[in-house]
Order: C-alpha cells, then sequence, then structure tokens
C-alpha cells in the first residue's frame, strides 16, 4: 500500500541456521494502534528490530514511510521513537541528564510534555539511572521515546515491569497518541487486557510466522466456541470448517472455531441435529487456543 | 467523591468477547428504546469516550458511524453528537427481532437448564413488558 | 572433595575464553619443552625461552589475574549461606588452584634447567621458585579479592608485590640494606599467615559485597551540574559514558611511572638475570597501553544500536564517530606512556633496550587494538579471540626487542609489519560495520547470571 506506515514483504530471518522469522508479510497504516501478540521466543522482538533496521533481513525486506529499513534517512529516523525491551540507558548520569541528552538530539523535542508526564508518572529524574527501579526505567525509557512527538512509536513490553496503575496511565498517555490520526503506534506485550483497550489491530506471532493480522474487532467475531448438544448421537467427524479445537463426546461437543460466520449456525444445528450455542472469546482465550 | 464527574454512563468490557464497538452500540440502542437517552439529549465525543474509559478511539468512531448509519444519532457540526428528535428508523419489525434473537436464545437456554416450560416463560415475558411499558 | 576440585578446575577456566588461553598455554609449552628437548644445542633457544615463559603466564592468566574478582562474585550472593560448607570448599579449591599453579610453574623451570643448562635461568632453587610464584600468585589473587572495587590500587600493589624483590634490590644499594627480602622460611610464612588471616576473616565475615565493577565513582559521587549538550556531545556520552578521558588519564599517567621506573631502574647490561624479569614486567605493562583503546571500542558497537534511531546516522556514519572515538581515547590514555618512551629514545637514551623501535611497537599494538576491537563479527568472542592473538604478538614482538641483543634486520622490521597489519584492519573494520547486526552484536552485561553453579 502506498500510504502503509510499516511494510514488510516476505520477511525471514535466520541466524546460524535457526529460522526465527518466516516469509512475514504485513503492513500498518497510518492512525492505527497495533499490539503484536505471540509466546515468548516467538519472534516479536525480532521482527520490530527487524522491521526498524536493526538487523539485516535473510529473506525479504521491509519499509518504514516508504523507505528500507535498512538504510532509513536521517528525516525518517527523526519520526520514530522505539522503547526497547533492554533499556538502553547511560548510567553514572540522572535521568533529567539523560533527557537532556537525548533532548539535544532531536530538532524537535516537548519539554512541556516530558515535564508533565514525568510528574504524572512519578519518574525521579534527579536519580542516577542505575540505581532505579526496574519500572522507573522502563518509564524513562518510554519518555525517551515520547519526547520529540513521533509518527510511528515501536514499543518493545513497554510495560512488562509497571504496576496497573502505571500501566493505566501509560495506556492513556498511548490512546492520547491514537487520537491523533497521523501517528501509528506498534507494540508488542503478554498482557493482553492492555491490547484489547488500546489496539484496533493485532497480530499474532506463532513460531516466527503470522498467524493473524488484521481489527482485533474482526478477530474477536470470527473466533467463536460452539457448543453442541445433540439429540442423538453425533457423527465422528463433525464437519465444521476451520476448527482450531474439538471436544467430543456422545451427545455434546465444544468446537473452537476461526472465520466463523453468524449464519453457519442454523446449518449446523441442522446439519446435526443439534442445539448450537456460540460463545465470543475474549483476546486471552483466542490466543490460548491458537496455540493449542 | 467528586460530585462534579458526571457518573459513567456505558459499562464498557474489553475482555469481553464482545468486540468494544458492538457493546457501545447495543448499550445506547438499549438506552434510547428505553428512553434514558431522550431525543436531543448529547453523549459524550469519541475523545472523551476513549480517555473516559481507556478504550481505543477508532473503535468508538466505528460505533458511532454504525448508529449514525441507522439513524440513531445525529451528527452536528462542532457539536456533539445527540439523538435525533422525532421517530426515528425504526427499520423492518424482522431485522429488529433479528437484534433481540441473541438474548432471545441465552433466555431459552437458561430456561432448558431450569427445566421451564414455554408457557410460563411467556407469562413472566407478558409480564416484565407490562412492568416497563 | 569433588566439589572443591571442581573449584580448582574453575579457576583455570572461568570464561570459556579463559579456558581456550589456558589450554594454549599447556599446548605451547609442550610444544617449548619438546623443541628444547629436540634442538637442545645451537638455534635459536631464545625464542623457545620466550615462549616456555610466556606459555606458563597463558596458564597462570585465569588464575593469577581473574580468580581475585571472580571469586568474589561466586562469595558474594547469599544463597551460597545455604549451601552446606560452601565458602569453605571455595576457599579449598582456590588455594589448591593455587598450589598446583606453583608447583607447574617449579616444575616447567626444573624440566627448563634439565633441557638447556647453559642459557640464563631463574635464580634461586626450586623450592624458592615454588615459594615465590605462591606468594606472588596469591597476593595477586587476595589483593584483588579485597580490592576489586579500587583498580588502581589493586594494580599498584600487585606490582608491587611481583616485582618487590626487584625493587627491594635496586632500593637497597644506594641505602646498603640487606639485598634480598627475607629468607626463604620467612617468605613462606607469611605467604602461610595472609592465607590464615584472609581464611579466618572470609569464613566468618557476614557480608560479603560483590565487587563494584569499576564504580569508582560511586565513593566520589562528583555531581555533574548540568551537562552543556549538543548533539555531538550527546553521541560521546551516549557511548562511552559521562566522562571517561579523565579516568584514562590517570590510568595512563600511572602506567607511564610505573614504566619510567622499571625502564631506568633496568639500565644493566642485557646479560644479567634480572633483565628477563624486568624485561617480562616491562612488555607487560606497555601491553597493557594498548588494551585501554580495545578496552573503550570493544563495547561500541554494541552500544552505537541506541543511536541507530536516535542519532540519525547510517551504519557508515556511526563507524567513523566511534573510529574517532577510538582515537580520542588512544591518545588520552597511551600519549603519556608514549612521551616517556619517547623521552628515553631521544634525550635521555636508554643504555639497554631500544626505545624507538618500542615507541613504534606501542603505537602499532593501539591502532591494532583499536580496530580490533570495533569489530564486531558475531558479537563478543571473535573480537576477544582477536585481541587476545594481538596481545600474545604483541607481547613476543616486544620481549623480542627487549631482550635481543643485536639488531638484527628481522627485529628492525617487526614494528614497521606490526604498523602495516594495524593500517590493514581498518578496512576490514569498516566492511564489518556496513552490515553490524544488531540482533547479534548485544550492549555487553554485567556477567553475574554468566556464572556457571559449582556447589
Amino acid at each position: 500500500m502506498s500510504d502503509a506506515v510499516v511494510s514488510a514483504s516476505h520477511l525471514g530471518k535466520a541466524i546460524q541456521g535457526n529460522a526465527i522469522l518466516r516469509d512475514i508479510s504485513v503492513n500498518a497504516t497510518a492512525g492505527n494502534v497495533v499490539g503484536v501478540i505471540g509466546k515468548n521466543g516467538a519472534g516479536k522482538t525480532t521482527l520490530l528490530e527487524l522491521l526498524l533496521g536493526f538487523s539485516p533481513p535473510t529473506s525479504g525486506s521491509s519499509t518504514l514511510f516508504g523507505h528500507p529499513s535498512l538504510t532509513l534517512p536521517a528525516s525518517i529516523k527523526q519520526r520514530i521513537g522505539f522503547v526497547p525491551q533492554q533499556d538502553e540507558l547511560v548510567s553514572y548520569i540522572t535521568g533529567a541528564q539523560q533527557l537532556a541528552l537525548t533532548g539535544s538530539l532531536y530538532p524537535h523535542w516537548n519539554r512541556a510534555l516530558i515535564d508533565r508526564l514525568s510528574r504524572t508518572w512519578e519518574v525521579p529524574l534527579g536519580q542516577r539511572t542505575e540505581t532505579l527501579s526496574a519500572g522507573e526505567r522502563q518509564k524513562l525509557s518510554t519518555l525517551l521515546a515520547l519526547g520529540h512527538e513521533p509518527q510511528l512509536l515501536v514499543l518493545d513490553e513497554p510495560v512488562s515491569s509497571l504496576d496497573p496503575i502505571a500501566r493505566r496511565q501509560f495506556l492513556q498517555q498511548l490512546l492520547e497518541i491514537a487520537t491523533d490520526e497521523s501517528r501509528t503506534v506498534l507494540f508488542s506485550t503478554h498482557i493482553v487486557s492492555d491490547l484489547e483497550r488500546v489496539a484496533n489491530q493485532i497480530w499474532i506471532v506463532r513460531e516466527g510466522a503470522i498467524v493473524w493480522h488484521g481489527d482485533l474487532d474482526s478477530l474477536k467475531e470470527s473466533v467463536v466456541r460452539v457448543s453442541i448438544r445433540a439429540h442423538t448421537t453425533l457423527p465422528d467427524s463433525l464437519g465444521i470448517m476451520n476448527a482450531l479445537t474439538c471436544r467430543a463426546d456422545a451427545t455434546r461437543a465444544t468446537v473452537v472455531v476461526s472465520d466463523w460466520h453468524a449464519d453457519a449456525a442454523g446449518d449446523l444445528a441442522r446439519r446435526l441435529d443439534a442445539d448450537i450455542e456460540v460463545e465470543n472469546l475474549s483476546l486471552e482465550d483466542i490466543f490460548v487456543e491458537l496455540h493449542a | 467523591m467528586d460530585k462534579h464527574a458526571p457518573p459513567r454512563i456505558f459499562t464498557l468490557q474489553p475482555s469481553s468477547g464482545v468486540p468494544i464497538y458492538r457493546q457501545l452500540i447495543e448499550q445506547v440502542r438499549r438506552m434510547v428504546a428505553s428512553g434514558q437517552l431522550a431525543p436531543g439529549a448529547e453523549l459524550p465525543s469519541v475523545r472523551e469516550i476513549s480517555a473516559e474509559y481507556s478504550v481505543n478511539p477508532t473503535t468508538i468512531s466505528k460505533a458511532y458511524g454504525l448508529l449514525e448509519a441507522e439513524g440513531l444519532l445525529q451528527r452536528n457540526r462542532g457539536k456533539p453528537m445527540t439523538i435525533p428528535a422525532g421517530r426515528r428508523n425504526l427499520g423492518a419489525l424482522s431485522a429488529r427481532l433479528k437484534q433481540v434473537e441473541p438474548q432471545v436464545d441465552a433466555l431459552v437456554l437458561a430456561a432448558r437448564q431450569l427445566e421451564l416450560g414455554a408457557d410460563e416463560l411467556t407469562s413472566l415475558i407478558v409480564r416484565k413488558m407490562g412492568d416497563h411499558s | 572433595m569433588r566439589g572443591v576440585l571442581q573449584v580448582t578446575l574453575l579457576c583455570f577456566s572461568w570464561a570459556p575464553l579463559l579456558r581456550r588461553i589456558a589450554v594454549l598455554g599447556a599446548a605451547l609449552t609442550l610444544a617449548g619443552h619438546m623443541g628444547l628437548l629436540l634442538f637442545a644445542t645451537g638455534g635459536p633457544v631464545f625464542l623457545e625461552v620466550v615462549s616456555v615463559i610466556l606459555s606458563m603466564a597463558f596458564i597462570a592468566v585465569s588464575v593469577v589475574l581473574a580468580t581475585g574478582v571472580m571469586w568474589r562474585c561466586i562469595s558474594a550472593p547469599r544463597t551460597l549461606r545455604l549451601v552446606p560448607y560452601g565458602r569453605l570448599k571455595l576457599l579449598a579449591g582456590v588455594l589448591v588452584a593455587h598450589l598446583l599453579l606453583a608447583s607447574l610453574v617449579a616444575a616447567n623451570v626444573a624440566l627448563f634447567r634439565l633441557e638447556a643448562p647453559a642459557t640464563p635461568q631463574f635464580p634461586g632453587s626450586l623450592a624458592s621458585i615454588f615459594i615465590g610464584a605462591l606468594a606472588g600468585a596469591s597476593a595477586v589473587t587476595l589483593l584483588f579479592f579485597l580490592l576489586s572495587g579500587t583498580p588502581y590500587i589493586a594494580i599498584a600493589v600487585t606490582a608491587v608485590a611481583w616485582l618487590g624483590d626487584e625493587l627491594w634490590s635496586r632500593l637497597a644499594v644506594p641505602f646498603n640494606l640487606p639485598a634480598r627480602v627475607g629468607p626463604l622460611p620467612l617468605l613462606a610464612a607469611a605467604t602461610a599467615l595472609a592465607w590464615s588471616a584472609f581464611a579466618a576473616w572470609y569464613l566468618r565475615a557476614r557480608r560479603i559485597a560483590p565487587p563494584s565493577w569499576g564504580s569508582t565513582r560511586s565513593g566520589s559521587a562528583r555531581r555533574i551540574a548540568e551537562i552543556h549538550v549538543s548533539a555531538p556531545a550527546a553521541i560521546g556520552i551516549q557511548l562511552i559514558g559521562p566522562s571517561p578521558f579523565a579516568r584514562l588519564r590517570n590510568a595512563g599517567l600511572f602506567i607511564a611511572a610505573i614504566v619510567a621506573v622499571l625502564l631506568w631502574g633496568a639500565a644493566d647490561t642485557p646479560s644479567s638475570t634480572r633483565s628477563v624479569t624486568t624485561a617480562m614486567a616491562l612488555s607487560f605493562f606497555l601491553l597493557i597501553t594498548s588494551i585501554f583503546p580495545f578496552g573503550i571500542t570493544a563495547g561500541l558497537a554494541g552500544r552505537s544500536r541506541a543511536l541507530w534511531l536516535r542519532s540519525g546516522c547510517s551504519r557508515e556514519q556511526l563507524f567513523r564517530v566511534c573510529e574517532r572515538l577510538g582515537w580520542r581515547c588512544l591518545l588520552v590514555g597511551a600519549s603519556a606512556v608514549l612521551l616517556v618512551l619517547a623521552l628515553a629514545w631521544v634525550l635521555v637514551p636508554h643504555p639497554t633496550y631500544a626505545c624507538g623501535r618500542l615507541l613504534l611497537e606501542v603505537v602499532a599494538l593501539e591502532v591494532c587494538g583499536l580496530y580490533v576491537g570495533l569489530m564486531s563479527v558475531r558479537g563478543a568472542n571473535l573480537r576477544l579471540i582477536l585481541e587476545v592473538l594481538t596481545a600474545v604478538v604483541g607481547w613476543s614482538c616486544l620481549m623480542v626487542s627487549l631482550l635481543a641483543t643485536a639488531a638484527t634486520p628481522a627485529i628492525q622490521a617487526i614494528p614497521i609489519v606490526l604498523l602495516l597489519g594495524a593500517l590493514a584492519l581498518r578496512p576490514i573494520a569498516r566492511l564489518q560495520w556496513r552490515e553490524l547486526d544488531w540482533l547479534i552484536c548485544k550492549p555487553a552485561r554485567l556477567p553475574s547470571q554468566a556464572l556457571r553453579p559449582v556447589l
């Protein structure tokens, strides 16, 4: 797409023979908040880093704002903010000095925003960075990426060390960014409930490949759990398409289906002579079922 | 207690299996039908809901867009969205019945589990509708 | 018992790299001895001398230089106290390692004497060599353990302890004091006493703090006032921290002072047996200065990751920035030593050593260290191996320069070859930066979790 902010085409990465990413083709357009979820080791961090140009891909390519990731010009890099999983704070300087350092690297730095956020988020700026707790370090790293008001904000597990209140504050800030139609957010997290609030697009990464990408709403509407109570004995093969998991005994069955259509319930009821109950699943349940 | 902050009108559950925009649409429909949202009432803006409930604004504006297409909402330039006055476009009977069908399914299932007959259930429904009209 | 032996083995191989060095040392020792056995008469025996000495040094590196600090690292965690006799096993293991090392040194020298009785050797009986080696290694280990927060003091005291005999006899002459530190039994008793006292404290101490990795700044917490930041300064601070130049300069001056003392203290004729020890010490300290630029640039590839997006620089530009920083550190850290060498060459010409040649060699080694540090292929291990190779080659060249009596054309050519080699490293480093993969090349983390559970 011509107006895709982030775009990957058949992206693959292998390190010493181990394929970490396989044939990934996704894109994200402006104004969206994309959540990337996956198990540990699924390749989320690798994907984000390849998209940002930290590492050359083994196959395929990726672009940001239309430019290839490996050779991003300085003007594009200025429009990107990145919060890495392992923070890259300089030791022996205070938080305020770290902010000043990073601020001097950008032509546009919103000092007022940083002051307000550091107060609201309770980030101690007068202490040296190596004396901060893990949560405070994470908050400081996030501030460093927000100061220049980037058009594309990429966050890798930005809330793993934050308590629920800090997480909520962070999400509120993300939502403020999300209301700006020209800015895009891409973030990976384990905490699925946060994604359900904040993201409107989801990428699910499993074993280095993307098994779902699209709207969160469509995902919730298409992955459902179908409970079947038949009046007669069920056949061995229920004949349900796109079934992810199936648990059945003689007359009852529970099937999790991806790609469900609303009228399929009636057909199924008639065919199996059963009562059908369709249950929508939360994102966490969907995630678990997709990995079963 | 902050007496100046208005109470929340909606109940949005992001972790539910039902997408947020659908929850919002259902609740607006029900509130209009029950009279909680009278014609002319103002609805909070997309940004306000997003900030108050900590949910993504895109899904809110999708809900508002669909409600507007249904005729339940009216967009006023520069001013908050309102419920349009006068008879709204109710839509065909079959369409309206289809919208309550999920709730009826749940009710029927509960009744079956409690071994209630159709007659008992129907008289209960009639009585409730009489209470609320 | 098995736990004790495991600790002893660990002392020789704290990290995979150190293990490889020790194995290399063992192989070189064997090769050196074979060479001496086969070519006992004639031939360039001094090469064998160097290799036998060097190789013992390799075996000793892990035990002597690394044990103090690493031992403290594993003594620090509180969970060690839950292991039955945990600290006792550690102590016993380290002690056995030192006894083993001293025995190996003595055995090595004994074999050496049998094979080449004509060449200049270490003076003294085997017992004195054993005790001397044990005392020296123990002193370094215990001092590094106790002083692992303050590297300067540790290095200074180590240097004094190692060269104690040497320095004492130099100081003794003008003051008419006894020429030796003391009779052998005294040294042995002192070593035993030191270990006992240390053990008494170590086994009882309630809490052993982990080594503070070079954060001497925590003691002298200078409040850094508003840093005047411009983009280039910010890049520099992100890469090498707020103010390393003061520390580098101090370290450089410190080493320069030691080198000066060694140079002018060793103005003997080269045939004296003492000069081998002095040559070893001199080459060691000269080599350290070449490791400074490596120490700085080795981490830069990983740390430049933080600047990929923020600074807007391309990989090529980041290479140039890091190279410039490396040169600046080189000049700050090494200029004192180079000045001392230059003075010894030109102003007060040293009677024994060809200081001009030494100067060139040190410069070449520094440049090598700088560019080896910048090479970032596949993370840290290859880089470390290259640097160790450079150090090996460098030390050999320095020893040859210091011990050679005649300036043959081959020896004259050594600094030139080294310089050419150093300059050839630059395009290699540059090429590797063009394809820098930060997924593989990560910033260095402290090895607190890298220690294998042994007990």
